[in-house]
């Protein structure tokens, strides 16, 4: 009776053993890469204040404007 | 054909199209090497420091106590910390200025009145530029929407409204210099 008593005891002892080895491994792998909070996301760059973003519009007023100029010199003529 | 695209065109206005594009040019070249040069020197440009150096003031005038100024090799930062913008080469206005001046080359009629309203041009371009940045960061600062519908729709059409309408009234500038100046 003794020794069944014994011998479940040691039986529970290992698989409570074995449960805690799948839980918390005894050795750490010192080596393996531990998972850490990513790093905080860096703020956005300040937004620029571009002026030169209808250059080519304003050329072509420009051409626009020189035309009417000499269309109405021509008329005046 | 081409004789009628050509009788379509009034006399003049192929001059015009040539000096134009040739002063544009000339322009735009020159900037070119001297923002080249300066990279070369690992310096930010002149222009774009003074533009930036000059709208810090204005925001400081217009409240901003705590506005901070800080330039690197692409251009400069003005603002609060967390609330700032960048002032690039592209935000100093210059091109713009260089436009308006190569318009004026095109229909060069009188070289004392072109110099004249040119260098008129190019400091109110900067003027308003310079106000035009101060009044960002004042927005920016204050937060909400104003900011982007000042940038992206206002600024913008008033600048080039005004060089439009600078370009219609050069007779009138034109005249006005002839008598009095």
């Amino acid at each position: 009776m003794k020794k069944i008593a014994l011998i479940l005891i040691l039986q529970i002892s290992i698989s409570a053993l074995a449960q805690q080895k799948k839980e918390e491994p005894v050795f750490d792998n010192w080596f393996a890469k531990k998972p850490t909070a990513p790093p905080p996301a860096a703020p956005p760059p300040p937004p620029n204040v571009p002026l030169d973003g209808g250059l080519v519009a304003l050329i072509a007023a420009g051409g626009a404007v020189g035309y009417k100029k000499y269309k109405d010199r021509k008329k005046t003529e | 054909m081409l004789s009628t695209i050509k009788s379509q065109i009034p006399s003049g206005f192929l001059r015009f199209a040539i000096r134009f594009s040739i002063a544009l040019l000339a322009l735009l070249t020159v900037y070119k090497f001297y923002l080249w040069f300066t990279e070369q020197k690992e310096d930010l440009d002149w222009i774009t420091y003074q533009v930036s150096f000059l709208s810090h003031r204005f925001a400081l005038a217009l409240g901003i106590a705590d506005c901070e100024f800080s330039c690197f090799m692409d251009g400069c930062r003005i603002g609060v910390e967390g609330k700032m913008i960048n002032v690039l080469e592209g935000c100093n206005g210059i091109k713009l200025a260089f436009v308006y001046i190569a318009y004026l080359i095109g229909v060069n009629e009188n070289n004392r009145s072109t110099i004249i309203q040119s260098l008129i041009g190019l400091v109110l371009i900067q003027l308003f530029n310079v106000f035009r940045i101060g009044m960002l960061v004042m927005l920016i600062y204050h937060g909400g929407d104003m900011y982007f519908f000042f940038i992206k729709y206002i600024f913008g059409v008033f600048i080039y409204a005004s060089i439009i309408v600078l370009w219609l009234l050069k007779p009138v500038v034109d005249r006005y210099l002839n008598r009095y100046a």
